[in-house]
This record gives structure tokens, C-alpha cells and sequence, in this order.
């Protein structure tokens, strides 16, 4: 990247924007959007747009998590069990990044793009109906202590929704998986888990995107500290970017009730898919104007 | 304190000083961005990338500083099961930082 000038500083607060509203729109962190744009936009190392978009997903994390852990959504024994294989998945991404060849980590991303196009073509499944009983007054979400169970309150449905958790194994591999393709490419990994605790543990869809949303950022946050240590973080590069990406969440929050959902995701995932043949021909050493 | 109420403080103070910085940054006129190690956070570096940096730094120790409140919070409860794996948790991020830096 040449010098910082006043467009440039734009031009990042706009990436930061876009990634942080069309990502709290669809349901998926920002870093897809992050480092293709660093990356073959602003001409930055592969590992410097990786730091830059981890400490973004950080910030989506904790302007959402605020939110989410009020309201009682997030299931935060779940989220804790589970970080102690996706901490250590990160870790060890974020340590391979360090010393993968930049061709080998675009081609990885070009693939984990495609594999995320094709998962939000494909649509959510029917969610499993379940029991909603009578809100107690003035309650809001629990946990039970001791077990990984709880209770959030369903607006739509307008009731108390108890739930368990099951085949905790899997989720512990699937976390683990997602912490490593986050330390290494900078992405949440939210689409990985949201699933895996939804359709594999029996978690709600709200509960588990709440809990996972909570994740991402003690997931990014182990990893973006081995890439700080390393001098890959360029703070007037993450600076402008992050600002946008907490302005852009905070607008796609409050702007999810007017829009349609699966036109969006369609419009994501011809963007994931246009750019993860353009990481991908990067990958194979071809380059497009300078 | 409430882990909502910690993460909110934790990125009010990190926006402003990312804020600061970028404005100081800005006030000196066009510059190249340059990288900045954790460990010459306050030895290097011109003062709009330290103070954006330290920004950064805080943005990153916010969730690490909300399992720290989880683990409070659950121990007091009695909740000991649950205290002991926000400790590995947190033990694991430790070891991420030496790594890091190894």
C-alpha cells in the first residue's frame, strides 16, 4: 500500500461500512468482504489484510454482543464451552498463516469463499417448531448453572423457549475447524458453527447465531495478538476500516426489518463466488491491472 | 459488572482512541501506514500509530476482559464447573500471546 491520503482513509472507512452492513444483514462477519477488498483492492500482504480484518471482527463481535448478551439470547456457558477448542483452532491458524506462502492461504480462501456462496444459496432448513410456553413477568433469558441448557424469550412467537444441548463432541470439531480458518484467514467462522449448533447440537437458530456472534470475538481476539506480536498490524490501515465496520454493523442491525433476506443472500453469495474466483486465479499468479 | 456494560466500555474507549489517532494522522498530512509490534507499542512508532494502536490493543482485550468478568461472575454463583472452563479458555488466549511472541 502506498501512502494514507484523505480518499484512501475514505475508501477504508467504505470497505469497513460495506463489510460491516451487508455482514450484519446476512448473518455473516465481515472478513469475506475484508480481506479480497484489502487484498486486491489497497494491494496489501495477504497476513496484514488477515490482522486488519480480525480486529474488524472483533469490533462487529462486541457492538453486537452488547446487545445480544443483554437481551439474554446468547448462551454464554455454551459459547465458553465450546471456545476452548476454537481458541486452539485459532491459535494454530493464526501461527500456519504466519508462515504459509501468500499463494497457498488465497487459494485456501477461494475455496472457503465458494464453500460459503454455495452454503447460503443453498437456504436455512426448516427450523424445528418448539414448545412456547407463558413468559414469566419481567423475565428475559437464563442459563441454567451447571448445564449447558436455557430459556430465551421468541418475540415473533411470543413466548419462552426452553432448550437443550446435545452431541457436544461434534460441536467441539466444528469449533475447532472454525478457529482455524479464522486465525488463518480472517473470517469469523460464524457460518461454520451457527450450523453445526443449530442443526447438529439442537441449539435455536437465535441462540446459536447470538452465542456464536459472542464467539468470534474471543476467537479473533486469540488469534489477532500472534499477528500484532508479529508486526502485521498497520493500526492507520485498521483504524479507518474498524470505524466503518462498527458504524456499518450498527446500521445493518437496524435496517435487517426492511430488508429481504434472501435476496441479499443471493447478492452475497454472486459476490463471494465473483471473488473467490478472483482470490483463486491471485492464487495461481494472476493479476488484474497493475 | 455486568458483561453487557464491560464490552460496551471497552469499545467506547477503543473507538476513541482510534478516532484520535486517525484524526491526528490526518492532521499530518499524507503518510505511509506503517506495521507495529505489540511489544514497541509505546518505544516506536509515531504518536497517531501508537494511539491508534493502543486503541486497537484495547478493542482486543475486551472479549479476553469479558471471559475474565464470565469466570467472576460464575464462581461467585457456585457455578465451579463452568468457572474452570472460562479458566481454560482463558489460559488457552494466554498462551496464544507467548506464542505470538516466540
Amino acid at each position: 500500500m502506498t501512502a494514507l491520503t484523505l480518499s484512501t482513509l475514505f475508501a477504508l472507512v467504505g470497505v469497513g461500512l460495506g463489510a460491516g452492513w451487508l455482514g450484519a444483514l446476512v448473518g455473516i462477519g465481515g472478513g469475506v468482504i475484508i480481506v479480497p477488498a484489502l487484498v486486491l483492492g489497497f494491494g496489501l500482504d495477504f497476513q496484514v489484510a488477515v490482522a486488519a480484518s480480525l480486529v474488524a471482527v472483533i469490533a462487529t463481535s462486541t457492538t453486537a454482543g452488547s446487545v445480544y448478551v443483554g437481551r439474554g439470547i446468547a448462551n454464554m456457558r455454551l459459547a465458553l464451552t465450546l471456545e476452548i477448542a476454537t481458541t486452539v483452532g485459532a491459535i494454530t491458524g493464526g501461527l500456519v498463516a504466519a508462515v504459509l506462502a501468500e499463494d497457498v492461504l488465497a487459494a485456501i480462501f477461494a475455496v472457503v469463499m465458494a464453500v460459503t456462496a454455495v452454503l447460503m444459496v443453498r437456504g436455512a432448513r426448516r427450523p424445528r417448531q418448539r414448545v412456547v410456553e407463558e413468559v414469566p413477568e419481567e423475565a428475559s433469558g437464563w442459563e441454567e448453572p451447571g448445564t449447558l441448557a436455557g430459556a430465551y424469550i421468541d418475540d415473533v412467537r411470543g413466548g419462552l423457549v426452553r432448550y437443550r444441548v446435545e452431541h457436544l463432541p461434534l460441536g467441539w470439531s466444528v469449533s475447532l475447524l472454525a478457529g482455524g480458518v479464522s486465525g488463518m484467514l480472517g473470517v469469523g467462522g460464524g457460518f461454520l458453527k451457527v450450523p453445526a449448533m443449530n442443526l447438529g447440537m439442537d441449539v435455536p437458530v437465535k441462540v446459536a447465531a447470538a452465542t456464536s456472534n459472542f464467539m468470534i470475538g474471543v476467537t479473533a481476539a486469540a488469534s489477532v495478538f500472534i499477528y500484532f506480536a508479529r508486526g502485521f498490524v498497520e493500526p492507520l490501515v485498521v483504524a479507518p476500516l474498524t470505524l466503518g465496520v462498527i458504524v456499518g454493523s450498527w446500521l445493518g442491525t437496524h435496517s435487517s426489518g426492511r430488508a429481504r433476506p434472501e435476496v441479499l443472500k443471493r447478492v452475497m453469495a454472486l459476490i463471494l463466488a465473483v471473488v473467490a474466483v478472483q482470490m483463486g486465479l491471485r492464487a495461481m499468479g494472476v493479476t488484474f491491472g497493475g | 459488572m455486568r458483561i453487557q456494560t464491560l464490552l460496551r466500555l471497552g469499545l467506547v474507549l477503543a473507538v476513541t482512541l482510534i478516532v484520535v489517532g486517525t484524526g491526528i494522522a490526518l492532521g499530518e498530512g499524507e503518510r505511509t501506514p506503517v506495521p507495529i509490534r505489540l511489544t514497541d507499542l509505546w518505544r516506536d512508532g509515531s504518536v497517531p500509530d501508537r494511539v491508534a494502536a493502543t486503541g486497537i490493543l484495547v478493542l482486543a482485550l475486551t472479549p479476553v476482559a469479558g471471559v475474565v468478568t464470565l469466570i467472576w461472575s460464575w464462581w461467585r454463583e457456585g457455578d465451579r464447573r463452568f468457572a474452570l472452563v472460562g479458566v481454560v479458555v482463558l489460559a488457552v488466549l494466554v498462551v496464544g500471546v507467548v506464542l505470538g511472541h516466540a
